[in-house]
């Protein structure tokens, strides 16, 4: 790893608001801590599996100039040690294209937080270039937290549901 | 209702003739959802009275004047990620039902899924999928304007607007999915072809045009697409690619 590529990444860790990025490569290991004032945060841990460094790299390296910064790798924002973190299983996006929680504006969503879904239950749709996908479950349980905006666009495996199998 | 076997085709369909139905694609979802649908039942009506477009436009359309009809399909050779396979099959198997009654106007596909004549639209496709795990049911409608002389959007039109024939639609019906079978047969056998003709068969394609995309006007050409379906546009020598939604073009 370059001087240049590391200096990126500790702007990019600096900026993020993650406390702790790990990187691992071949015969070389780099870990970068946040100071944050956030002493009950748990720490945050990114793994990057060492196929994708090429890609994150790029990213990095070309960091977006909002404010906020768009975390290319997202994880859950850092939560109080007392809340309790919601354990599950995901319902993924498989395809990219937009994800809508009902079937038309003025409609109720499909699933709500709290809802119990049945493998095989239409969940969300996913409409790419005007085909129109109804995604179903593919886990029973029940429904912990929606994890994508209505109407935004999502990648491909991009996690969509929490699901807490029953 | 009439149920009739079309069977001298790639693919055989069995057509249901509904008198009237206020769509084709909620008339066979409504079978698909008591496990009634197979592949090849197609729901057919003269009189559509609540033509759907996508995500709840209406498609506008003239009792006795135009196709409307809805059929069901399970590729079971297509992966969800691949989805946009069928909206590539199904419109050129539109495209050329179409040619085979134009000879003096260019037919075309407007991204995504559009058919274009000259410069109208002609027919439009509403294809709804739905996966459960990888296993793709697919409910494809298809709208296409035969006689309809009058219309409330300037950029509509009808084969009979540019060939002044008058058209049988049950027969048309017919000469339609032979066109689509050959092109889902096509599809089956070799999806590169499939992805070729779409790719080539594109409403302004190398033509320099003018786009509008993130609220910003710029001059591009169409290239091609992605295999997401994603429209690949050339600006000042870089091809960026767009979900639809992302970009239109204004002509």
């Amino acid at each position: 790893m370059e001087l240049k590529q590391i200096q990126d990444l500790i702007k990019f860790v600096a900026k993020s608001g993650v406390e702790e990025v790990e990187l691992e490569q071949d015969n070389f290991k780099i870990t970068i801590k946040a100071r944050s004032p956030r002493e009950f945060a748990e720490p945050q841990q990114i793994v990057v599996p060492a196929n994708m460094l090429g890609g994150q790299m790029q990213q990095m390296a070309a960091p977006t100039p909002s404010p906020t910064p768009a975390a290319p790798v997202a994880t859950p924002a850092p939560q109080p040690a007392a809340t309790p973190v919601a354990s599950g299983t995901e319902i993924k996006a498989p395809m990219i294209g937009t994800f809508y929680r009902s079937s038309g504006p003025d409609k109720e969503p499909f699933v709500k937080v709290g809802d119990m879904v049945e493998i095989g239950q239409t969940v969300c749709i996913i409409e790419a270039m005007k085909l129109f996908n109804e995604i179903e479950s593919d886990v029973a349980g029940r429904v912990v937290k929606v994890l994508t905006d209505d109407a935004s666009p999502v990648e491909y495996d991009q996690p969509l549901f929490l699901v807490e199998p029953a | 209702m009439v149920i009739s076997l079309f069977r001298k085709v790639p693919i055989s369909f069995e057509i249901i003739e509904y008198e009237s139905v206020d769509s084709t694609n909620n008339e066979l979802k409504k079978l698909a959802n008591q496990s009634l649908a197979y592949d090849g039942l197609c729901i057919w009506t003269p009189n559509q009275t609540l033509g759907r477009g996508q995500r709840n436009n209406i498609w506008e359309t003239k009792a006795n004047q135009n196709l409307t009809f809805s059929f069901y399909a399970s590729p079971k050779y297509i992966i969800p990620q691949e989805s946009f396979l069928l909206v590539r099959a199904i419109s050129i198997g539109v495209m050329l039902y179409l040619e085979s009654h134009i000879s003096n106007h260019d037919v075309s596909i407007k991204w995504p899924n559009d058919l274009i004549i000259g410069h109208k639209k002609v027919a439009g496709i509403l294809i709804e999928n739905t996966f459960s795990g990888h296993e793709l049911k697919s409910i494809i409608g298809i709208g296409i304007n035969l006689n309809q002389l009058s219309f409330n959007s300037e950029n509509a039109g009808s084969l009979t607007f540019f060939s002044g024939e008058q058209y049988t639609i049950r027969a048309e019906l017919n000469h339609c999915l032979f066109y689509i079978s050959k092109a889902l047969k096509t599809l089956k056998t070799n999806r590169t072809a499939i992805e070729k003709m779409y790719d080539s068969g594109l409403f302004k394609k190398n033509e320099l045009c003018e786009f509008e995309a993130h609220n910003q006007k710029l001059m591009g050409q169409i290239v091609g697409t992605d295999e997401f379906g994603r429209l690949q546009v050339e600006t000042n020598g870089s091809v960026h690619h767009y979900l639809n939604g992302e970009i239109k073009m204004i002509y």
